[in-house]
């Protein structure tokens, strides 16, 4: 074990996944951008489900108000101390009767009197199942006069904790047998209705006190046990409130309307995302080439010449090398310059004034020495700027273009030669010799056209025919065969970025 | 980038070793040592170092009774020892001492007498002569019995000075002979040739 775990750590040690894998800045600012992609639809989810929390909350919400579950299990609960004050506009504007007609409260009165009470005459309308828990501590406040003491005394619980909203105002007429109290009250105190408008308004109020004490006494075994439940009710919790709020608002009608607590979905922790700008070079779907993802990319190209046979030798095989630079106009078409070392093999001007062609020396002594230079043309070497356009389909492509050229240097090969009586002959040949370039043209021209083919990422055998202008010799050279030649060409393209 | 760079020196290399050479002027000298024979039964003959493949092989060397043998053979390039046809050879005994070689008074102008092989006195400061002919037979000029009169044969050193040093390295001198002598074929020493001749020649020393 302990070998594997040396084996292992030595490993670890030594592999660098750098050496393994070249580092592509671009790959990681894709991949970066993918991310952000991805953040972003999480982010949108994580908002679409928030909202759609809150929806569900808010309409399960408006069905309970609606089936006044939410209000029977407030009612149930007993609270009295989320009481708020409304306005008489919005009671009004819920469709209850107008407050103030003392018609109302004589009507109230006959209804069943628990809910009776008035701004002048309060103590007039408190009922008979409330006279018992009035007498405890309700009293005390009725005295004061200001505020309606039926607001305190009739349906302690029901009232305590009744919802605050409209729709809850409203659903207490769909239920009278729990809301006529309340409704009853909001009557004697708030409305002007006429006579008629009351009675219609009472006619649920002579039942529903008695269903409600009924209930009471349903739940608590007899109804003096309800009566006491009530207004212990009422003036262990309620009471000090209320007589607060009635010394504030003295001497005005006071509507107090439940306020419900609205159950709000509050996520224990809410991460609001950061959203971090990334400079994007180029969208990947926009990128020219699909192979390198780059407009521009440079690379060397290596050929093979054959070339029309010279006038006077039989070499035909000449070489270009060079370097390239190629920037694509769109997805198929490129443009490409480069410059390259073209060698042109041949092409001998002979001997001249400051060109000889052989030297010879002959020493005699004991025997004799014979020495003996020769000169010869192997080749012109030229600089070419090719300038093309290329066509790129797929792995193939075809290319066209013009090209001019500089003589450089004309390259002779020399041989030595020594004989003496004693030694056979002996012969150095050095290749590269400079030459005269006064017989030559200096400049050139010439045309292209070929076709490459992409092996992969980075290699393309290419194939070219050119066709040179520009003759070899100077016009005042006579030669037989001095004009344009052409040459057929095949070689590589290395893609170096 | 390390391609470019590559390719750059690369080219930078060949471009500077393509370095512009002028030829020497020609040069075609004559021929240095030569002999000349006018008296030639066969009619005149010559012989030329450096022509015809032939080369004056030149040396020095201990011979029998004391004596130092300074030579100068014209032969085939090929045939170093000089005894193929054609070769034609000079040589000069004289005594063996330590130091005793002082070419600048050896060979001073003047007449050397030739040497005779069956002479049984100390010959020093003597020369002689041999030929091969084309036929193989070896002429001589030291092997006649009785010794021919020497009034009518001479041998005269006019011209001389030091050379180069010869193939094996040893010094050499250069001379001009004018001579004229007897030459007996080595198998019937009745027969005699009377040559003459000049030319130039070269013997080495130590």
């Amino acid at each position: 074990m302990e070998n594997i775990d040396d084996l292992m750590r030595q490993k670890f040690d030594s592999d660098d996944p750098g050496e393994r894998f070249e580092f592509q800045e671009e790959y990681w600012e894709q991949a970066q951008a993918l991310l952000e992609r991805e953040e972003d639809r999480r982010r949108r989810w994580l908002w679409f489900f928030i909202g759609l929390a809150v929806a569900i909350a808010l309409f399960t919400w408006f069905l309970l108000g609606q089936s006044g579950l939410w209000s029977q299990n407030k009612t149930g609960t007993g609270d009295s101390t989320t009481f708020t004050k409304k306005t008489e506009k919005q009671i009004t504007s819920a469709g209850t009767p107008s407050a103030g007609e003392p018609e109302t409260k004589a009507e109230s009165g006959k209804a069943g009197g628990q809910i009776s009470s008035d701004k002048k005459e309060p103590e007039v309308s408190i009922s008979e199942a409330q006279a018992s828990s009035v007498k405890t501590g309700q009293a005390s406040l009725g005295t004061r006069g200001k505020v309606p003491d039926k607001n305190f005394s009739s349906g302690p619980k029901s009232q305590g904790s009744a919802s605050k909203t409209r729709n809850n105002y409203k659903s207490r007429k769909s239920l009278p047998q729990k809301r006529v109290p309340e409704n009853a009250i909001k009557t004697v105190n708030l409305s002007e209705s006429t006579a008629t408008t009351a009675e219609s308004a009472s006619q649920p109020l002579n039942t529903v006190p008695s269903q409600q004490n009924q209930t009471l006494q349903n739940l608590k075994g007899n109804p003096g046990e309800a009566e006491d439940l009530q207004a212990k009710n009422l003036t262990t919790s309620n009471l000090p409130i209320l007589a607060s709020l009635a010394k504030t608002t003295a001497g005005k009608p006071i509507i107090n309307l439940p306020t419900p607590l609205i159950p709000f979905p509050i996520p224990a922790r809410v991460v609001v995302p950061k959203k971090v700008s990334v400079p994007i070079k180029e969208p990947i779907t926009n990128t020219p080439d699909p192979v390198t993802g780059k407009r521009f990319s440079f690379g060397l190209s290596m050929v093979g010449a054959a070339y029309q046979k010279p006038d006077q030798a039989d070499k035909w095989a000449g070489w270009a090398i060079g370097a390239f630079g190629d920037y694509r106009l769109n997805k198929n078409w490129s443009l490409m310059v480069g410059a390259q070392w073209r060698f042109l093999p041949g092409y001998d001007a002979g001997e001249d004034s400051l060109n000889s062609v052989s030297a010879e020396g002959l020493r005699y002594s004991f025997g004799y020495k014979s020495e003996l230079w020769q000169r010869e043309t192997r080749g012109l070497h030229y600089l070419e700027i090719p300038i093309s356009v290329r066509w790129q389909k797929d792995r193939w492509g075809l290319e066209s273009g013009v090209a001019v050229g500089k003589l450089l240097t004309v390259q002779n090969q020399t041989k030595y030669t020594v004989i003496s009586s004693l030694e056979p002959a002996k012969t150095t040949t050095k290749k590269f010799v400079k030459g005269n370039t006064q017989p030559y043209n200096q400049v050139n021209f010439a045309a292209f056209a070929g076709v490459a083919y992409r092996l992969n990422n980075r290699l393309s055998l290419t194939s070219r025919v050119q066709y040179r202008f520009t003759p070899v010799f100077k016009p005042d050279i006579e030669r037989v065969n001095n004009k344009g030649f052409g040459n057929v060409e095949l070689g590589l393209r290395v893609r170096l970025f | 980038m390390h391609k470019i760079l590559l390719s750059i020196v690369l080219a930078a290399l060949i471009w500077s070793a393509c370095t512009k050479s002028d030829f020497p002027d020609p040069i075609v000298e004559t021929p240095v040592f030569m002999v000349k024979i006018d008296s030639m039964p066969e009619g005149p003959a010559s012989t030329t170092a450096g022509e015809d493949g032939i080369y004056l092989f030149t040396e020095v060397s201990q011979r029998f009774g004391g004596f130092l043998v300074l030579s100068g053979t014209f032969a085939d390039s090929k045939c170093p020892e000089g005894d193929c046809p054609g070769s034609l050879r000079f040589e000069f005994w004289n005594e063996w001492l330590e130091d005793f070689v002082r070419p600048d008074t050896l060979f001073n102008e003047g007449t050397w007498p030739y040497f005779q092989l069956y002479s049984p006195d100390l010959q020093p400061k003597t020369v002689a002569i041999r030929w091969v002919r084309s036929d193989g037979t070896v002429f001589r000029s030291d092997i006649s019995f009785p010794p021919p009169n020497q009034d009518s044969l001479h041998f005269n050193v006019s011209k001389s000075g030091s050379w180069e040093n010869n193939e094996n390295g040893e010094k050499t001198w250069k001379m001009n002979i004018d001579f004229a002598c007897l030459l007996f074929d080595s198998t019937q020493q009745n027969q005699a040739k009377f040559v003459k001749g000049s030319g130039v020649i070269a013997v080495a020393y130590r």
